[in-house]
């Protein structure tokens, strides 16, 4: 830069002129980040203006002259970055998606009794249950004769079972796991276990196969007021707060006083509120003579055990109607479901 | 058990309450109400009618134009009935009444052109047979203008109880009518029981018959009676029984079955004059091949059979059904009633060998009371006097049988009245009642019938005596039960169990399932669950003599139990394919169990491997064995909604998914070995080995298994063993890496033969012991093209290099890539171009 200070006014003035002859030239070349950079940047020309300002003496009406040139570079720019925009959206809608557009096929899915199964197994664990399982094959004692099932005692009619054919059983209730936990944990005991039962039945409301859910509490002090309620808790928190629970006096040959467990189901029905009573399944204080098969002394320990019918249940949640459906295979069903329950509402059956 | 709420009415008060409210009262006794059906077989006036008037219909000779007054009117009825005559009183429906529950709606009606309002009845127009040639004759003495259901009891409720298997006591009305006075605190309901040898004292005989019991027979009573002539079972009788769900067959078979639906004790009529012998009566066990043709008409072969016999001849199943040969007829003189106690097993084993099933073994099954023998006895008499007098309606009779007294026979050892101790304390912690006071005990327990024998000054120690009907109630638990039921379970105050606090210890793979479903569920594929039986055609891997078979399959077709539930969830694809008018993509999985005998099959592990040895029978079979597993199945499936996805992009979606589900199950090392499973393509299968564990199958499906269960379209399949897969699970441990300097790539390719499968590039490569740099690589192409030669293919790594010393020079890396080239080549399976 010139030293020369009466030349000082024109050669500002010339820069001036120079800066913007400079602009115009470029402004249809690069774009708006470019001159945003090459003009108005740290490094830019305005940036050199306003350092040989300190060699101008009319430092009034150069920085005026300046100041115009600001102005004038930042609304050119601004216009051209509107310019821009306004075409980048434009290819972008060349380039628009349908996003509404279906994807995958096939839905994932987990099957409406897992999803009760594993709904109730987490309400268990928080409350320090162990889950357990066991052998759906068993031997005739694990499956009655320690639960108190007498040889050639009607009682067995309650449940048709199936043999093997070297007579042993598929397991009629998951109750087979107390005794295999009876026999190997001593007391206290807290455990649940989920699992597929079998029953020489077939009907519209009977499957051979089925789910139950089993519980089983030994501890010293266990009272049926106790049972009753757990029960209450257990249902609570399944099917909401509301939800009334109902013991009924029952024959079950490996608990005593036994109970059916009823849940009060209150539906909508050509506008009326309806209530009814359903059977979820059977419970009741461990029977002493159990005890005493699995070598655990019955008046030191008491305890409770229950088993619900975890089909019945996500039949009763879900609103589902056929029993027989639910095993059928039918993927329009099947895909109905989500894979994970948290907190979902119960939908109650008609 | 169906009961008649009319019947019922006559045991126990039970006038004022509803159905419902009956039905509720048993509900919380324990007896379970399954059904109520009311029974509105008459509405409207159906009346008695007496014809005042009768003549004959003027155009029509078998036509009667009836008078008939209704207590307040008379009416002009047309009635066709030979047995119309004046005076008679009848059955008379008005206009605007409905007969057999709706199905008879009574019109005005014109007869020949004259009116006629309302009908006479006969017994077909009230449902009560198929009788249409007269009508019905009520009694003189009743009152004209009432409703004929005092005299034919049409209307009424059955309620449908499920007795438990523990109450053979409530298997008779009046057992039904106890429990139900108990509950509503009524006065116990007794027998109006005749005295029957008072009152035939001048009649009654001393039988002489000879009675032999075994040790299953406690109690034989016999009595012989001479049968005066009964031709009619009266309707309210016929009702009652069939509202019971018992046929009537005759009026004595009719009067066997009334009383023991009245007592719960089984009887059984035999006609004197066909036994063999008379004097003698033997209740022994069959020999071998002996016969008996039962009242069924059935010729049965014996095996251990209880029998009673004359003569040694076979005369009846004890306790199951009598024989054909001594059956009573319209033509029976003389009867010889059996009322007996028998052990309950040899007659539940009778029934099922025979599958004769029938009201008296049901009974006996769940034990009969020794002391409704005698009682019964009686009842037979008093019912056989009733209807002596062959009426069809209720009404007195002074008809007196000539009966014999009463033979009973008792085994040597009766069983003992049972007496219990209770403690007060027990029951208090046992139902969780702090507060229960032993007064409130004994009142409860009272009502019940039990007995107060004894008790301590604190009153401790309550004794009681068990009513010789209540065959369940043997220890002091069963006492804490009849406690609780009677006083209510729904007046029990609910509490919250206290526990110790403890960390949950599931059995092994409860975590392992829980996270399998989930992981499968949420990439795309949905669960299944299945029944595991199957055909011999679609056990997988084990043969039928190793599989388990069940004695008892419910569908004779699928006999056996799975060995993996492959096979049932290939045909759920089959059957959604058959549902589904358009091919769709299928994804499905399931966990199952497989079962086997074979011993090469690696068992589970299950919580009864420390409880079996508890067993207390020895020589018991094996257990089988039952192993998890995975099954995955997909196919069918289209890209996005137009394209058909390529066999390979199906293909290798689902290997995706198995490797990312080994990785997020904490499974490392996973490699591929060659497999002939048949179940899947003889080329396109794969082993998966898990540090050299075999953990399952992946693969494409076999085009001849997809055939023979008609699948269209090309699937894919995984099988993996869940028991394996647990045990391989290992918990993540690894270093971060710092970067520090910069990474370098290299492409390389080289040809090699098509049969060469990348894996063993790759484990070459992992060989390659000069290798320094060489971080990892990726597969970048594949190429196939006439100038390589139809029978090769060729292959392009990016392989990526990076010191964590320096930068890498382009000489370092080219070293180490021709170093690579040249161990390649050395195995001599490749080559470059």
């Amino acid at each position: 830069m010139s030293e020369d200070n009466g030349n000082s006014a024109i050669n500002f003035s010339e820069q001036v002129k120079s800066i913007r002859d400079e602009f115009s030239q470029c402004r249809t070349s690069l774009g708006s980040a470019d001159l945003k950079v090459r003009f108005l940047g740290k490094k830019g020309s305005l940036q050199g203006l306003y350092q040989g300002l300190r060699h101008v003496e009319d430092k009034k009406s150069a920085g005026q002259e300046i100041h115009q040139l600001k102005e004038f570079l930042e609304h050119e720019i601004q216009a051209l970055e509107g310019q821009e925009s306004a075409e980048h959206l434009k290819t972008l809608a060349a380039k628009k998606v349908d996003l509404s557009l279906p994807c995958q096929e096939t839905v994932g899915s987990l099957h409406p009794v897992t999803l009760m199964k594993q709904l109730l197994i987490e309400k268990f664990e928080r409350i320090g249950f162990s889950v357990k399982n066991g052998p759906e094959i068993d031997y005739d004692f694990f499956n009655f004769g320690a639960l108190n099932f007498p040889d050639d005692h009607p009682a067995r009619d309650m449940q048709d079972t199936f043999f093997t054919e070297d007579q042993m059983v598929l397991r009629t209730h998951t109750s087979n796991v107390q005794i295999h936990t009876m026999f190997t944990e001593p007391p206290p005991i807290r455990v649940v276990v989920p699992g597929r039962t079998y029953r020489h039945d077939s009907d519209a409301t009977h499957t051979p196969m089925f789910h139950q859910l089993e519980a089983l509490v030994v501890d010293e002090g266990i009272s049926f007021a106790d049972l009753k309620g757990f029960i209450q808790f257990l249902c609570a928190s399944v099917f909401g707060s509301g939800c009334k629970t109902r013991l009924r006096p029952s024959f079950f040959p490996f608990t005593e006083p036994s109970a059916e467990v009823d849940v009060l189901f209150e539906y909508e029905k050509d506008g009326k509120k309806v209530s009814k009573w359903l059977e979820i399944g059977g419970s009741g204080m461990v029977h002493p003579n159990v005890f005493e098969a699995c070598g655990i002394d019955s008046e030191k320990y008491t305890g409770f055990a229950f088993g619900f019918g975890i089909d019945r249940m996500a039949m009763l949640y879900f609103g589902l109607t056929d029993l027989r459906a639910l095993f059928s295979g039918k993927v329009d069903l099947l895909e109905r479901f989500p894979v994970h329950l948290n907190h979902v509402q119960a939908v109650t059956a008609g | 058990m169906k009961i008649s709420r009319n019947w019922l009415q006559e045991w126990v008060q039970v006038e004022q309450l509803s159905d419902a409210e009956i039905a509720d009262q048993l509900t919380s006794l324990g007896i379970e109400v399954e059904s109520i059906e009311v029974l509105t077989e008459i509405t409207g006036d159906v009346v008695v009618g007496e014809i005042v008037e009768a003549v004959k219909h003027p155009d029509a000779d078998s036509l009667w134009l009836c008078q008939v007054f209704d207590g307040q009117e008379k009416n002009q009825v047309i009635c066709g009935a030979p047995n119309v005559k004046k005076g008679l009183k009848a059955c008379y429906a008005k206009v605007g009444a409905t007969l057999q529950a709706g199905k008879i709606k009574l019109k005005k009606a014109k007869i020949r052109g004259i009116e006629s309002f309302g009908m006479l009845l006969a017994e077909d127009e009230l449902g009560l047979s198929q009788d249409h040639n007269v009508i019905i004759e009520l009694p003189d003495d009743a009152t004209v203008g009432e409703s004929i259901l005092k005299w034919i009891p049409l209307n009424d409720s059955v309620l449908d109880l499920s007795i438990t298997p523990n109450r053979g006591d409530a298997l008779s009305y009046w057992g039904v009518a106890r429990e139900l006075a108990a509950a509503l605190k009524y006065e116990k309901p007794t027998l109006p029981v005749p005295d029957p040898q008072a009152k035939n004292r001048t009649e009654a005989f001393t039988l002489d018959c000879k009675i032999t019991l075994n040790e299953d027979c406690s109690l034989f009573t016999l009595r012989e009676i001479e049968v005066p002539s009964i031709t009619v079972t009266p309707y309210w009788l016929r009702l009652r029984l069939e509202r019971s769900g018992v046929r009537s067959i005759s009026p004595l078979v009719d009067i066997s079955n009334y009383v023991m639906l009245e007592t719960g004790q089984p009887l059984h009529f035999y006609d004197r004059d066909k036994l063999p012998s008379p004097q003698s009566i033997e209740v022994r066990y069959a020999r071998r091949d002996e016969k008996v043709k039962t009242l069924d008409g059935q010729e049965r072969t014996l095996k251990g059979d209880l029998l009673i016999c004359s003569k040694d001849q076979p005369i009846g199943l004890a306790g199951v059904m009598g024989g054909e040969e001594t059956e009573v007829s319209e033509q029976t003189q003389t009867i010889y009633i059996e009322a007996a106690n028998f052990d309950p097993v040899p007659i539940r084993l009778s029934a099922k060998r025979h599958h004769l099933h029938s009201e008296a073994s049901h009974r006996f099954e769940r034990r009969v009371d020794h002391a409704t023998a005698v009682i019964a006895q009686g009842r037979v008499l008093h019912w056989i006097n009733q209807l002596a007098g062959n009426q069809l309606f209720p009404g007195p009779s002074e008809h007196r049988a000539k009966a014999s007294e009463v033979l009973e026979v008792y085994k040597a050892e009766m069983p003992q009245p049972i007496q219990i101790a209770l403690r007060t304390s027990r029951i208090r912690r046992f139902l969780g009642m702090p507060a229960l006071l032993a007064a409130e005990i004994k009142a409860v327990l009272d009502r019940l019938d039990f007995e107060l024998i004894d008790q301590t000054e604190d009153q401790e120690r309550l004794l009681f005596q068990v009513p010789s009907y209540r065959f369940d109630i043997i220890r002091e638990v069963d006492l804490i039960e009849e406690f609780a039921r009677l006083h209510g379970y729904d007046k029990i105050t609910p509490s919250i169990p206290r526990f110790a606090m403890s960390e949950n210890q599931h059995a092994p793979l409860v975590d392992l399932e829980r996270e399998s479903k989930r992981f499968w569920a949420s990439r795309g594929y949905s669960e299944q669950i299945l029944f595991p039986f199957v055909a011999e055609s679609d056990l997988s891997s084990v043969s039928p003599d190793q599989a388990v078979r069940l004695h008892n399959p419910i569908d004779i077709k699928l006999p056996f139990m799975q060995d993996t539930p492959f096979f049932p969830l290939l045909d759920t694809v089959r059957l959604n394919q058959a549902a589904s008018i358009e091919d769709r993509g299928l994804a499905f999985f399931t966990v199952g169990l497989g079962f086997a005998r074979d011993a090469t099959w690696s068992q589970g592990k299950h919580v009864c491997a420390g409880s079996d040895q508890r067993l207390p029978q020895t020589n018991l079979p094996p257990r089988p064995i039952e192993r998890n597993f995975l099954c995955i199945l997909r196919g069918g499936e289209r890209k996005k909604w137009q394209k058909q996805k390529t066999e390979e992009e199906q293909f290798y979606q689902l290997k995706a998914d198995a490797v990312h589900y080994f990785q997020s199950m904490g499974l490392r090392d996973l490699r591929l070995a060659e497999s002939d499973d048949p179940r899947f393509h003889p080329l396109n299968q794969v082993e998966l080995m898990v540090q050299g564990v075999r953990v399952g199958v992946l693969g494409y499906l076999s085009p001849y298994v997809l055939d023979k269960r008609e699948i269209k379209g090309l699937f894919f399949g995984l099988e993996l063993d869940l028991d394996q897969v647990e045990g391989l699970r290992t918990t993540l441990r690894t270093q971060e890496e710092e970067a520090r300097y910069p990474e370098l790539f290299r492409d390389f390719s080289f040809v090699c033969a098509e049969t060469v499968p990348f894996q063993k590039i790759e484990e070459t490569i992992e060989t390659f012991n000069r290798k320094k740099h060489l971080r990892r690589y990726r597969l970048t192409d594949i190429f196939r093209g006439e100038q390589i030669g139809a029978e090769n293919k060729s292959m392009s790594l990016r392989l990526f290099f990076r010191s964590d010393k320096k930068t890498l020079s382009d000489q370092d890396v080219s070293k180490e890539v021709d170093a690579l080239a040249a161990y390649l080549k050395e195995t001599g399976w490749i080559d470059f171009r």
